[in-house]
Order: C-alpha cells, then sequence, then structure tokens
C-alpha cells in the first residue's frame, strides 16, 4: 500500500536513499535468518524488548494508521462488499486527513479489483466518496502503467495508458466535487494528477488555491503539492523551497508542516556526492530545520494522524546527525504502524527503519543513555542556507 | 572481406615495432605448428585405431569424429582467404566505365608508392577496402582489389574519398613488410578457425578453449602493431589529400555509417518486408537526399562533431575514430584547406552504376519486387504496416461478429461492451506478461488503440483522406489529407495538428466508459464529406 502512495506524495519516481543507508538495509535484509535482532554497524544487536520498541513480527506496514473501521472495510472490499467502506466514509465525516487515507487505501484496493466499487458507484450513484475512491483508484492504475521508472525509461505504450488513466480522473473529480463541495478529497486526488499531466504552473496554482480554501494545512496535500513543485516535475529547487517555506511560515506551529522540509533536505539539498552527505547531516542547516520540526511536534495534537510521519523523518534524521538520545526518543514514540516515509523507501518497508533503530540505540548506548536534551529553542535559520532566503521573505 | 575502415587490415609501418612483430610472428609460427601438431595427433589417433582393430562401426565414429576436428584447422590454415573472397561483393567497373575514378585511383597508388589495383568494384555498404588474394599461407601476393562502398561516394568530397582511399593504399605502400602482412593474415586465419570451433560441440569445445587463449594472446600483441599501422596509413593520407581533408574524411565516417543504417531502415528497406522497394538507382542514391535534408544534416552533425568514444576491445586492430581524428587535426596547417561537392562527380553516369550495385547487393527474389518512387513507396509502405497492425484486429472482429470484419463492425461489438473481450484476443503485449485484474485490462486496451490506429488508418487512406507523405527530415507518419479538418484542430502553437481530432475520438472508444460515437462520426465526415 505504501508504495504508490508515497510515490505520489513525495517520490514520483524511483525513491532515493542514502545509498550508505540502503547497503546497510541490504545487509539487513540478509541478516533475515534471525530478523527480530538486525545487527548494528559493528555487528552488536538489540533487543527490541528490552527498549519497550516493537519487534519485526509487531511492526506494521501494511496500513499506514491503526484504524480498525478502515482495516474492515478493506478487508470487506476485498471479499468484494462495498457496504464497510460507504459506511466508514459516513463516520470519518470532514476528518479531511483520514478521509484521504482511507480513500488512498481503498483506491488502490480498486486500482486491482473494482467490482465491489462498481458496485458500490450503481447503488448509490450520488455518494461523492465512491465517486472519490474511483478517481484515485485511476491515479493509481495510471502509476502502475508507467511505472516508477524514470521518465525516459518508460515506453511510448506505457505514456498512452498512463495519460489515458489521468485523463480521465478530472471528470470525475469534478463530479465528486459537485456533489460534495466542502470535501477537499477531489481536489487532493487531484494533485498527483495534475502533475501527471504535466499543468502548467498557474493552473496548478489554481488547483492549489482550491485545497487550501477547503484544507488548509492537510499534510498529504501538501507532500502532493511539493511533488509537483520538484525539478524532476514541474517546478525547481527554489520552487520547491519557496512551495515549502510559505507553508510552513503561514502554518500554526502543531500542523506538522515541517516535514515537508525534513523531506526536502533529504530529496533535494542533500549533495550528491556520498563524501559530503556526512557533513551535511550535521551541518547547521539540517540541525535548524529538525529543531523546528521538533517544537513543531510538541505543538501537535497528538491524535494527528501524521504525527507518525513527522516523528519517522525525524527518527532518522536525528540518527544520521548523531543525535541519537532524541532519535531514540522518536523511535519509542512512533509504535508499530510505521508505512511512511523514509521507511518504506525501503522495498520490504522495514530494513532501513531495522538498521536506523539499531544505529540509534546503540548509540545511545554507546554515549552512556543520556537524557533527553530540553526542547530547542525556535531560531532564524543558518544565514548561507537557502531556507533563509524565503524564510526571511515571509 | 577483412581489410577497410571498419574491419582490420594488414600492412604498415613497422619501425619501432620490431620487438613485438618478432613476437607476433613467433606466435603466429606457434599457430601454424599448433594446427600441423593437431592434425598429425588426430592422424595418430586414425591410425593406432586401425592397427588395434576395432569394430567397423566404433572406427568409423573415431574417423568421423577426427575429422570433424580437423577440419576447422584446415579450413582455418588453407582456406581462410580463398573461401570468404570467392564472391566478392559489389559490381566490377573497369577503366573505360569510370575513367576518372581509376585515373584517381592510380595517381593516389603512385603517390603512396605501391602497385595500383587490378580490379575496383563498388559495393553498397560504407566501407572502403584493399583486399589482396594472397596464396600459400600469405606468403605471395596476388589479385589486388579495390571496394569503395557507394554511400562513400555519395557522402564523401573528392579529396575526402582521395584520403579514404590512400588510407587503404597506404597499408600496401612500400613502407609495409612482408611480415606484417603475415602477422595479418594469420590474425584472420586464427578467427575463422576459432569461429570454426565455436559452432561445435563437445571435443570441438576444448579445441575452441585452447584456441581461443592462444588468439587472445597473438591478438594483444599485434593489436599495437596495427594500431600504428593505422596511423601510419593515417599520415600517409594526410600527406595526399591534405590535414583537413582527411581529419574530416574521418569524422564523416561515422557519420555516414550510421546516416545509412537510419537511411535503409526508414526509407531504402522500409517496404522491404512487403515487397516493396524504391527504384534500383534510388535504392543506393537516395541516401542523397537524405544527406541533403538539413534538419537530417543537423543531426549528422552531431555525430561529426562528437566522435562516439567507445571502450577499445583489446583485440580490435583499429585505434578508436576520437583517437585517430585527434592525431590528424594535430598536425601543422598544410595550407590545402577542405574542398566541397560529392565524390559523386567522379563517377560517370551514377545512376545506372548504383542500379547494377542494388541488383548485386539485394538477394535474387528481391530484384523482382514493385519498385516505386519515393513518394508511393513511403504511402504504400506506410499503408502495409498499418494493414499489418490491423490484421489480428479483423481477425478478432470475425472471430467474434461472425460477419467480414470492417471497422464499423469493430466499433459495434464495442458498442456491445465487448470491447476487452476482442483485446484478449490480440496478441499480448510484452509488458502485460504476469499481470491480473486492470492493470491487464489497459495494458491490453493500449495495444487495441495501436491496432485500431492502424485500422483507421487504412480505412481512410483507402476511402483517399489521407496517406504516408514523403519527408526526408521526419519519420513516416500518417496524416490526413489536407483541408479535410475542422477548423478547431490547431494546437496552443497554432500549428495544425491533423492527429488531434482523430486521437481524440480514438481515447474515447478505449475510455472508462467506452463511446465509438465520435469515432463514427469523424469517419463520416472525413469519408462522405469531400
Amino acid at each position: 500500500m505504501a508504495g504508490i502512495l508515497d510515490r505520489l506524495a513525495g517520490h514520483a519516481q524511483p525513491t532515493r536513499v542514502d545509498p550508505g543507508a540502503l547497503a546497510a538495509a541490504v545487509a539487513a535484509a540478509r541478516r533475515k535468518a534471525d530478523p527480530a535482532a538486525p545487527a548494528g554497524p559493528d555487528g552488536r544487536t538489540v533487543r527490541a524488548e528490552d527498549y519497550g520498541l516493537p519487534t519485526v513480527q509487531q511492526l506494521r506496514t501494511d496500513l499506514p494508521v491503526e484504524d480498525p473501521a478502515l482495516a474492515a472495510a478493506l478487508a470487506a472490499a476485498r471479499a468484494g462488499h462495498w457496504q464497510p467502506a460507504a459506511q466508514l466514509f459516513w463516520s470519518v465525516g470532514q476528518d479531511w486527513e483520514r478521509r484521504y487515507v482511507c480513500t488512498t487505501v481503498l483506491a488502490s484496493q480498486a486500482a486491482q479489483d473494482d467490482a465491489w466499487l462498481r458496485a458500490w458507484r450503481q447503488a448509490h450513484p450520488q455518494d461523492a466518496a465512491a465517486v472519490t475512491v474511483q478517481a484515485r483508484s485511476l491515479v493509481d492504475l495510471a502509476w502502475q502503467i508507467r511505472s516508477s521508472n524514470r521518465a525516459q525509461d518508460v515506453s511510448r505504450d506505457q505514456w498512452d495508458g498512463f495519460f489515458r488513466m489521468l485523463n480521465e480522473v478530472p471528470a470525475l473529480c469534478r463530479e465528486a466535487s459537485a456533489l460534495a463541495p466542502e470535501d477537499p478529497t477531489p481536489w487532493i486526488v487531484m494533485l498527483p494528477t495534475a502533475m501527471g499531466l504535466q499543468w502548467p504552473n498557474e493552473d496548478f496554482t489554481a488547483l492549489w488555491t482550491e485545497v487550501v480554501r477547503r484544507a488548509p494545512y492537510h499534510v498529504k496535500a501538501h507532500l502532493a503539492a511539493l511533488s509537483y513543485w520538484r525539478p524532476r516535475w514541474s517546478g525547481s529547487v527554489e520552487h520547491a523551497v519557496h512551495f515549502v517555506e510559505t507553508a510552513i511560515a503561514s502554518a500554526p506551529r502543531g500542523s506538522l508542516l515541517t516535514l515537508l522540509r525534513l523531506d526536502l533536505l533529504n530529496s533535494e539539498l542533500r549533495p550528491d556526492d556520498q563524501q559530503q552527505r556526512p557533513a551535511f547531516w550535521t551541518g547547521d542547516q539540517v540541525r535548524w530545520a529538525v529543531d523546528e520540526a521538533l517544537a513543531d511536534l510538541a505543538a501537535a495534537d497528538p491524535g494527528q494522524l501524521r504525527v507518525g510521519a513527522l516523528r519517522s523523518w525525524l527518527a532518522r534524521i536525528l540518527t544520521l546527525e548523531g543525535r541519537h538520545a532524541e532519535a531514540f526518543e522518536q523511535f519509542r514514540q512512533l509504535g508499530s504502524f510505521i508505512a511512511f516515509e523514509p521507511w518504506s523507501f525501503s522495498k520490504d518497508g522495514t530494513s532501513l527503519y531495522l538498521t536506523t533503530r539499531t544505529t540509534a540505540v546503540l548509540g545511545w548506548e554507546d554515549a552512556g543513555r543520556p537524557p533527553l536534551p530540553p526542547l530547542p529553542q525556535p531560531a532564524a535559520p543558518p544565514a548561507d542556507s537557502l531556507f533563509a532566503r524565503y524564510f526571511q521573505q515571509i | 572481406m577483412a581489410s577497410g575502415l571498419v574491419g582490420g587490415s594488414g600492412g604498415g609501418n613497422m619501425a619501432g615495432t620490431s620487438g613485438r612483430a618478432v613476437r607476433a610472428a613467433a606466435l603466429l609460427v606457434g599457430f601454424y605448428l599448433l594446427g600441423f601438431g593437431t592434425l598429425a595427433l588426430l592422424v595418430a589417433v586414425d591410425v593406432v585405431s586401425a592397427r588395434l582393430g576395432m569394430s567397423g562401426s566404433v572406427y568409423a565414429r573415431i574417423l568421423v569424429g577426427t575429422a570433424v576436428l580437423a577440419l576447422p584447422i584446415l579450413r582455418g590454415i588453407f582456406f581462410t582467404r580463398g573461401n570468404r573472397m570467392r564472391k566478392p561483393p559489389g559490381v566490377a567497373v573497369g577503366p573505360a566505365q569510370q575513367p576518372v575514378l581509376w585515373q584517381r585511383t592510380a595517381e593516389l597508388a603512385r603517390a603512396m608508392g605501391t602497385r595500383p589495383p587490378r580490379e575496383i568494384r563498388i559495393t553498397a555498404d560504407v566501407n572502403a577496402a584493399v583486399h589482396e588474394n594472397s596464396r600459400l599461407l600469405g606468403l605471395l601476393p596476388g589479385k589486388r582489389r579495390m571496394f569503395i562502398g557507394a554511400p562513400l561516394l555519395i557522402g564523401l568530397s573528392p579529396a575526402q574519398l582521395d584520403a579514404v582511399l590512400a588510407h587503404e593504399l597506404g597499408h600496401y605502400s612500400n613502407q609495409d613488410t612482408r611480415l606484417a602482412g603475415l602477422v595479418h593474415r594469420g590474425r584472420a586465419s586464427m578467427t575463422n578457425t576459432l569461429r570454426l570451433y565455436a559452432k561445435t560441440r563437445g571435443t570441438g569445445g576444448f579445441m575452441f578453449g585452447i584456441y581461443k587463449s592462444y588468439a587472445e594472446n597473438y591478438l594483444r600483441t599485434t593489436q599495437a602493431i596495427s594500431r600504428e599501422q593505422e596511423h601510419a596509413a593515417d599520415l600517409a593520407a594526410a600527406r595526399i589529400a591534405g590535414r583537413d581533408n582527411t581529419a574530416s574524411a574521418l569524422r564523416q565516417i561515422p557519420a555516414l555509417d550510421a546516416g545509412f543504417g537510419f537511411y535503409l531502415t526508414h526509407y531504402a528497406a522500409v517496404g522491404r518486408t512487403y515487397g516493396l522497394l524504391p527504384t534500383a538507382d534510388e535504392y543506393l542514391g537516395g541516401f542523397r537526399h537524405l544527406l541533403a535534408d538539413p534538419r537530417r544534416s543537423a543531426e549528422l552533425d552531431a555525430i561529426r562533431s562528437e566522435l562516439p568514444v567507445g571502450k577499445p576491445s583489446p583485440y580490435d586492430s583499429h585505434p578508436p575514430m576520437a583517437e585517430r581524428v585527434a592525431v590528424i587535426e594535430a598536425l601543422p596547417e598544410d595550407g590545402r584547406g577542405r574542398d566541397s561537392g560529392s565524390a559523386v562527380q567522379l563517377v560517370h553516369q551514377p545512376a545506372p552504376l548504383f542500379a547494377a550495385v542494388a541488383r548485386a547487393d539485394l538477394e535474387p527474389e528481391q530484384a523482382r519486387e514493385q519498385q516505386l518512387d519515393w513518394a508511393a513507396l513511403m504511402h504504400a509502405a506506410g499503408r502495409a504496416r498499418a494493414f499489418a497492425a490491423a490484421g489480428p484486429l479483423l481477425g478478432a472482429t470475425a472471430a467474434l461478429s461472425g460477419g467480414n470484419a470492417s471497422l464499423p463492425l469493430l466499433l459495434d461489438l464495442v458498442d456491445q461492451g465487448r470491447l476487452d473481450e476482442v483485446a484478449a484476443m490480440l496478441s499480448e503485449p510484452k509488458r502485460a506478461k504476469g499481470t491480473s485484474g486492470l492493470l491487464r485490462v489497459q495494458h491490453l486496451r493500449t495495444e487495441f488503440t495501436h491496432r485500431l490506429r492502424a485500422l483507421v488508418q487504412v480505412t481512410l487512406a483507402d476511402a483517399g483522406c489521407g496517406g504516408w507523405p514523403l519527408s526526408w527530415s521526419r519519420d513516416s507518419v500518417f496524416e490526413l489529407r489536407a483541408g479535410l479538418l475542422p477548423a478547431t484542430a490547431t494546437d496552443i502553437t497554432g500549428t495544425t495538428t491533423s492527429a488531434q481530432p482523430l486521437d481524440a475520438a480514438l481515447d474515447a472508444v478505449v475510455a472508462l466508459r467506452p463511446s465509438t460515437e465520435h469515432l463514427r462520426q469523424l469517419m463520416y465526415q472525413l469519408t462522405y464529406r469531400q
């Protein structure tokens, strides 16, 4: 499930992971014989139970959130029944973040087999949720046809199918939005569609206005829009930084939108040269972005659906920074549902998580189990970082 | 034909290479010893087997087995050249037919200090070569032939052709040693033996292993010699034809090679699978149209200015082209400049000559095929290609509806909701292998769309509404006849995009809710309202 969703949200093309981390992940995968105890860089292992961390068996990558109603609706859809799905959307109501997650999970099921969805559509042609799920399932299907290869490796046939699918989406989203004008979900589904169809910047901006009017701080929507502004689609690094800083500046603390900055650091700002990476991750710019994110997280509603997404980025980058006590704390808080970036970058969904976690725990042990440092104070970004330019402008 | 621009070439300046040459010669002697030794061993096996009084069938099998093993050695040593030049490619042209070409070749040979060829043959490929039918392990000189590819006559300037021919003749000039020629022939013998063994199995595979390691050692040793010979021939060419003409000729050859390959697949041989050819004189001669086209020329400029820097194989007898060009371009200015025009001006009556070369090159049965002018050929080939693509779709339509397959009948099936049923009867696209569910349905629909587009094109072409016009700058694509389109068919840039309404109508057929209405309407408008 995480694959297509996260590709759309953050990584429309092959996900990029620190190759160093990837090597570790591969090594971890090879040690599958004893999956509960992934070894650290020097071969030492960590018993998850000793630290109150989930064991490998407890880790969940099948669903992005712990949500029994969603799990039940998904199981029912697999069995060909649409009623639990309809019921689910009814009860989710205007929790837009959750509504979007439910839409993507059920849509990816419909992209495989849509018999239940067609039955639903037929029974309730006026149900906006069903229309939106269908629209989103076509986005999934489009990306499956296209594959996540680099653009130059996608065949003419794949592009044909990709565009054919995406071209069906706008009409469905319009239909859904007419049925439920206040619901941002159809508009959010339009974001990856517009990206795939390579809409001009001004059209995309107009679409974005419709999204934020309905859900100003929707995390997944922001991630989807950020993808559009990346250099590989229709923007540039400058566009992306500008988008991220504008979004963070206009949101209250606790919105979790600081995770956009962490995503950006990893995907666009990280140096290509392996040699320069350690210095990059331990530099002032990263420290500032992480501190801001920690403050954002501290102010967030702990029940917010995307808290785990921010924790995941923090756990990863804090480990890279060598701030092991704080990283360990994020791992402890994260829980067992880990279908988030960057963990979903590793093929099995868990190996990057496990190696990073082992590094954090062992680092914390080596430092003599230091206590958690106090929450950092808000500060301005380092003057020489790309963020500073946009940060001050806002 | 071993010698030439692309393949290995014999002879050359041996100065400073004598140590390596001696080692190469020793290895060559070893090669012959290995060959004759193995032969002796095989004969001995036969003799001993006979003496041991084996049963008839066993003895017969031993005889056959030893013969199979001996054959590659015998052929490698004795028949390497003779075999390969029994039927020389191309068409021989005599001094009476091509006086200018002959005179020019004779002058070049004199300037290079070597004897001119006894025969000049014009071939159908991008190559120039001198070949000698030497005898007795290459120890005795034989009949010398020069081969000139027609594409070079078309694509090189006169001075560039001089440079290329001088280079080839340079391999046989006075500076060459007989030893170097022998070394080269050894290479050919060895590769030939090796190739023959590569086809065999069992003990032959063992022999292949032995010869392979031996030949690799030999090739590596002689490679340095060959490279120096190539540089020497290049320098000799530069002396005769001038620095700039030689350098530009070397740059031009990869461009012509790529360009001619493209020309064959996209123009001259585009309809060959359907029995369609251009007229004989244009089969090769048409290359000039492609070279004259500004857009294609710009594409070839990219090759000319940036030579491919392939990783050189240790067995390659030629240095990389980029390296050869760099050596020539580093020579001091000689004031000779660059000439222009085509070397075809040296040819008397090129059209019938190129026609004869084309006929000699095409297989006998091809000579009977339909010959068309370029415009007719491109249209006929485009239609044949589209018709072939539409074939399975018509077949599926006939099978499902039981009627005479046609576009309207197919659209009826789509209207009945049987689109995916039709699509499932077409050949499975590679992409769809192992997929299931909706993803598979969509992959199959993509394949369906290709064939539907082809069927629509054939239908429109046969109704006189469009075709595949000739363009030397672009690939051949279906175009509706001008003026048939609704006025709306302009894109954002203001250019008319003839395919657009057609594409929209095709998309509607394979949409989520398939609709054939647009396509039916468009076909009606186009075919009845002319």
